[in-house]
């Protein structure tokens, strides 16, 4: 869980959260452990620590292609409202933050305020490593 | 031009050199060195860009909000 700033490796990414936000990454189950609906019951959890510190307004991100995640998450009681972007075009990456059908238009640009520093789209250079590419 | 499409020929054997059917040679933008090297780049290797245009990755962005 990350308060205020963070790198994500995996996207290549590094998002800034305000006073009261938090992000919620790198979360996987155990395969024995799965099915058992604590993902759902581990986030319902982190929420009601996160809100007795005054947090408000929790992130987290799910792989499009990954259901099992994005069922639990919503179960825990979470609502989708944009998916994050990133195409790769030769040596360059272009990142966007699209927003889903009904979702506020201020819950929106907080979104790419926390993800995109406030611009709809960002062209990022590709990593040196071969990892980024 | 009946259809609307000219066929673009591109020859990278060699000197590099550029064929549009039915245009005027001299109104085709050879000047521009730097745009014809990304063309031939884009020619040359059209599989490859064509792959890592579809490496499109998506994630979901979730919000709970509390209180």
């Amino acid at each position: 869980m990350s308060p205020d700033e963070e790198y994500i490796g995996e996207l290549s990414l590094r998002i800034k959260l305000v006073p009261g936000e938090a992000y919620i990454w790198d979360c996987a189950t155990v395969p024995a452990f799965r099915h058992r609906h604590l993902y759902s019951a581990l986030l319902v959890f982190i929420v009601g620590e996160l809100r007795t510190e005054g947090l408000c307004r929790v992130w987290i991100g799910a792989d499009q292609d990954n259901e099992a995640s994005q069922r639990g998450i919503a179960n825990a009681g979470f609502q989708h409202v944009a998916d994050l972007g990133i195409s790769r075009v030769l040596a360059m990456r272009m990142v966007w933050v699209q927003g889903r059908s009904g979702v506020p238009d201020h819950i929106l640009a907080e979104a790419r305020r926390a993800f995109l520093e406030d611009r709809d789209k960002v062209w990022l250079k590709a990593l040196s490593s071969p990892a980024g590419r | 031009m009946s259809s609307g499409m000219n066929r673009l020929n591109i020859r990278l054997m060699g000197a590099p050199e550029i064929h549009i059917a039915s245009a005027n040679p001299a109104a085709l933008p050879l000047n521009h060195l730097k745009a014809l090297a990304l063309l031939f780049y884009l020619a040359a290797t059209r599989q490859a860009l064509l792959h890592s245009l579809g490496r499109r990755q998506t994630r979901g962005l979730w919000l709970g909000e509390s209180g």
